[in-house]
């Protein structure tokens, strides 16, 4: 949206330069200009957008990552708890292209399911899962501690398809649901490997940190108000064929298009640029018209351009169900993460019925319970997270589902998202315990629901 | 004059494009001798080249999906077959040698395909795993190669380009044995036709419950890119075998409805033609009658073919049903004619770190046949060839002579490689030949073990081609009897083996961890003795009294025995 703006800007901008040489712009759109050089890329046509890289606090987008860790068609209540889980969000209003489904067994066309191509989640059978439309994007030996960790941190060789990416950006929300057989800080995958604490606490810290991945450099020279030049985009250079650009503008830098151009295309490329480079600390982006010198004639400008790829989410949502789940989250050290998990150091999570014409069972407490609450939510409801944490019962779950907002320390500002007005962290409000609670009133809807 | 010219031009192709672009469905029900159905779907859409004449980049789909052409637009391919297969297709049983879509590949999953090359390898070789990948992401399966040693390149042979010339393109067959076929894949699959599974006979096909609780199952796409001269052709089939005797027995009288749920469903409104077919089998009916009914060449024998124009009016939501006169209760035949060549292949293991593939042609027509036969191993199959035996059913006398010649490509061991293996054999008539290969599993490193421990490895189908088939002539004279076989009259080309599960013994990775901490104990707890022995003394501490009245209630040790490290320092209060 904002780079088709920006485009549409460029494109006015250069349909009029051959009108307005000699003339003094009127002075907003000179303000739209400036600030589009600047870098900050707020572009006030009419209303304020809030640009790329103020991004921080913006929630335009939701993604899921559902993970099934363990195989075996006795584990098939954890393929059921990620299936389930899957159904509400996709139905909370997640479509699957931002669902990455990772299953690591297929107990839908197990030989040993006596209901072809379904998944159960109760005794009744009601309601099947698998339906008629799913998109299991990793699947059977895909699923893999290497392959949760690379999609966390976005690090994939370049032909991986979009579907098997999490395409995140600095204004995502995304919601993590992970299942399997669990300990003390660690869940295991398959049956060969095992992802610890510490793993999922390292890649959640590389998906927040800002990244910058690559120069950018122009250079260009401008006779009169015709300019020619190159733009490189890391090892690629493109010869930019003659343009018109707007002579004598004291309050511009010399050349408009390309730092303009230069800051478009690392946007546009996000999530199709090589990714694989390794992710480091944010050097300070150089003002783009920091080299700019200029002639009455000719300018030549040098325009190092730090490609800030911004981080990778907004909040985190963080659930796990499995034995000693709260340990998982324990070694998160990221901003902006709030996690809650099945039961404590030390104690089992239960499965919590089972179906006697399956053979086994068909979901875990903890899940059932979430579920029980999520199916009551619509898409414009307007419950928090903490209602949603109120609803735990260890006498029902049969374990002690932990909850950890003591990460989600961040300045307090409201939210943009359409279906929310809540404010965050909401003023007044003591929810579970004093160390923990308010910071719990997240809509709920912050991380299922579709935005903008 | 030009003008003029141009003018005339530009409906002329409008209406070349249009007409280029058609939409096919075919539903076949072929009756087993077995008691089985098999069902077969088949969508065929023609197209023009999606990318217009225009200098700008930009591309025109109708009919056909973007998702699925543009990255073989994009990659330069000329041809590509995907194909799925659940469940083992019983030659016996069947009676046939392998399933009615003669394209559907061996057991899993499989890619292959030609690449419009320039010479340049390493490209063609990445534009092959990217559109691998791309395809791979597309189904919902993981088809593009792990490592760049899976690629199998010496089946351009086997697997012949239905256009251009070998010349000037690079064959590619990517095998994965161990991909099975679920809702995941037909969803994607459905999406991909015109009438994504909400009309016309895709509709019959959009019911995961039902089609999934068939016996043996295959999916698959085959494309043929547009050229300057021929306009692409995309073929999607579903195949799937219906056990049509009830649980407690009975007659196999079945419907569209019975085995749908529902009738002939509302036609697809762009679909060119919409056709039920019946292989009909002796003594079977059919209401309402076919209105059309005549005699095939198919897969080596002269059938009779029921055909329904699904597109007639008054069709839609009327029930096609069949049965066999006069058949209360069915009976399995005692004997069930085989196919003219069948492949049979087996792999007996006396350890697990040895072990024999058989493979056994059996050859029932009555001239001797000439066929390849095609292996491909992961490296960790090490075969003997120089061991490979030939012998006929029935006799122990070796018939090397059967073996005219062959191409072997071996792996590179220990890295991530393919050994591909083609046998040039003749299948001597009436007969069976069996060929034996034996082999020895190399050991597999750590990390390449498959994480469900203790189930072993899949390898891929082994691949008969038969070199003297002549094709299924179209037009025939009338006066040929039905049910008359002349096996090579099929244009099936290729049979299939089974996939095999090779037994790799995984190792308990626990056990070393095990040494290692066990002696890593036994080594501290003995130095730790050592160390005690010879640098502590044991003896009587004395400690100032005042100290122990002012900590009242706190834990400090009190007067007692205590360890007192280096015993010189404190020799005073020693006894």
């Amino acid at each position: 949206m904002l780079i088709s703006l920006r485009a549409a800007l460029l494109a006015a901008v250069a349909l009029l330069a051959p009108f307005v040489v000699g003339q003094e712009l009127p002075p907003q759109l000179t303000q739209q200009v400036a600030d589009l050089f600047a870098g900050n890329g707020s572009v006030s046509s009419g209303a304020t957008v809030a640009g790329i890289g103020a991004t921080g606090g913006r929630h335009t987008n939701n993604w899921a990552v559902l993970v099934c860790a363990s195989r075996y068609w006795f584990n098939y209540r954890h393929m059921a708890n990620t299936l389930a889980m899957y159904r509400t969000i996709k139905r909370l209003g997640i479509p699957d292209s931002n669902i990455i489904l990772m299953l690591a067994d297929d107990v839908a066309c197990n030989a040993r399911n006596a209901f072809p191509a379904t998944v159960y989640a109760n005794a009744g059978r009601q309601m099947d899962l698998y339906g008629d439309g799913i998109e299991v994007d990793y699947r059977g030996y895909e699923v893999t501690v290497e392959s949760f960790l690379r999609l966390l941190t976005g690090r994939h060789p370049d032909h991986l398809p979009p579907s098997k990416r999490l395409l995140t950006d600095a204004s995502s929300n995304v919601f993590i649901y992970m299942t399997g057989h669990g300990g003390n800080e660690f869940l295991k995958f398959q049956d060969n490997e095992e992802v610890s604490a510490f793993d999922i606490a390292d890649a959640i810290e590389q998906m927040w940190e800002k990244r910058s991945v690559r120069a950018d450099v122009g250079i260009g020279v401008c006779f009169g108000t015709v300019c020619v030049g190159t733009v490189c985009v890391g090892a690629v250079c493109v010869a930019l064929p003659a343009l018109p650009v707007l002579p004598a503008l004291p309050a511009l830098p010399a050349l408009p298009l390309l730092p303009a151009l230069l800051d478009v295309a690392p946007v546009s490329m996000r999530g199709v640029a090589s990714p694989d480079s390794y992710p480091h600390r944010p050097t300070p982006s150089v003002p783009l018209s920091h080299f700019a010198f200029r002639t009455p004639l000719a300018a030549l400008m040098l325009y190092p351009h730090n490609a800030d790829v911004p981080s990778r989410f907004n909040k985190l949502l963080y659930v796990v169900d499995t034995c000693q789940a709260n340990t998982m989250f324990s070694k998160f050290y990221s901003p902006n993460i709030i996690s809650t998990g099945s039961s404590s150091l030390g104690e089992n999570s239960y499965s919590h019925h089972h179906d006697l014409d399956i053979g086994v069972a068909v979901i875990d407490s903890f899940t059932h319970y979430i579920l029980e609450y999520l199916e009551t939510l619509g898409k414009s409801s307007k419950a928090t997270l903490k209602d949603f944490f109120n609803t735990y019962d260890p006498a029902r779950i049969q374990s002690h589902p932990g909850i950890s907002t003591e990460l989600s320390h961040t300045p307090r500002r409201r939210f943009s998202s359409p279906t929310s007005s809540a404010e965050w962290p909401p003023p007044s409000q003591n929810v579970l315990a004093a160390s923990q609670g308010s910071r719990a009133a997240v809509p709920f809807s912050e991380f299922v629901h579709p935005t903008s | 004059m030009r003008i003029l010219l141009l003018a005339s031009l530009v409906p002329a192709l409008a209406a070349a494009l249009s007409t280029s672009n058609s939409f096919h469905e075919a539903l076949t029900l072929h009756p087993l001798p077995d008691g089985k159905l098999s069902v077969l779907f088949e969508f065929t859409t023609y197209f023009a080249s999606a990318s217009t004449g225009s200098s700008l980049r930009q591309s025109h789909h109708y009919l056909t999906p973007p998702s699925l052409l543009l990255p073989l637009e994009h990659n330069n391919i000329s041809e590509l077959t995907v194909s799925f297969v659940a469940g083992q297709w019983d030659q016996r049983r069947s009676g046939e040698a392998g399933p009615l879509h003669y394209e559907s590949g061996g057991g899993g999953g499989e890619v292959r395909g030609w690449l419009r090359s320039n010479g340049d390898k390493a490209e063609s070789d990445r534009a092959w795993t990217a559109v691998t990948h791309a395809l791979g992401g597309l189904f919902c399966a993981g088809l593009g190669p792990s490592d760049e040693g899976d690629i199998v390149r010496s089946f351009g042979d086997i697997y012949p380009p239905h256009r251009g010339s070998p010349s000037n393109l690079t064959h590619y067959l990517l095998p994965h044995p161990f991909l099975h076929l679920c809702t995941e894949n037909l969803t994607p699959f459905l999406s991909l036709l015109p009438s994504k599974g909400l009309s016309g006979l895709s509709s019959l096909l959009a019911q995961p419950g039902t089609v999934f609780s068939w016996g043996f199952k295959s999916e698959g796409i085959e494309v043929i890119m547009p050229d300057e001269t021929s306009p692409g052709r995309w073929r999607g089939w579903w195949e799937g075998v219906v056990d049509l005797v009830p649980e407690r027995g009975g007659s196999r009288a079945f419907s569209l409805e019975r085995i749908f749920g529902r009738g002939i469903p509302r036609p697809f409104p762009e679909a060119e033609t919409s056709v039920l077919r019946l292989m009909v089998s002796e003594g079977m009916s059919m209401e309402p009658e076919a209105p059309k009914r005549e005699g095939k060449w198919i897969d080596g024998r002269y059938r009779e073919v029921a055909e329904w124009d699904l597109l007639e009016p008054g069709m839609q939501g009327r029930d096609v049903r069949f049965w066999w006169d006069g058949e209360r209760d069915f009976v399995h035949p005692r004997t069930l004619r085989p196919p003219s060549i069948s492949v049979l292949r087996t792999v007996t293991a006396p350890h697990a770190s040895d072990g024999t593939f058989t493979i056994r042609f059996s050859n029932a027509g009555s001239e001797s046949r000439r066929a390849v036969y095609s292996e491909v191993w992961p490296w960790w199959v090490k075969g003997w060839i120089s061991e490979i035996s030939l012998r006929v059913d029935g006799s122990d006398e070796s018939r090397d002579d059967l073996l005219d010649s062959m191409s072997y490509h071996p792996s590179t061991p220990p890295t991530p490689s393919t050994t591909s293996l083609h046998l040039f054999l003749t299948l001597p008539a009436q007969s069976t030949l069996v060929v034996s290969i034996p082999f020895t599993k190399l050991t597999l490193k750590y990390t390449e073990h498959r994480p469900d421990a203790e189930r072993g490895v899949e390898i891929p189908s082994g691949i008969l081609n038969l070199l003297d088939t002549i094709g299924e002539p179209e037009s025939v004279s009338s006066d040929v009897p039905l049910g008359v076989e002349n096996a090579r009259q099929t244009a099936r080309r290729r049979i299939y083996t089974n996939r095999l599960l090779l037994d790799v013994p995984t190792p308990d990775f626990s056990m070393p961890y095990n040494v290692i901490i066990m002696s890593s104990t036994v080594m501290a707890v003995f130095f730790g003795l050592m160390q005690g022995a010879l640098t502590r003394k044991w003896g009587w501490v004395e400690l100032p009294k005042g100290e122990g009245r002012g900590k009242q209630g706190e834990d400090e040790p009190k007067a007692g025995v205590s360890v007192v490290e280096g015993g010189a320092q404190l020799a005073g209060s020693s006894s």
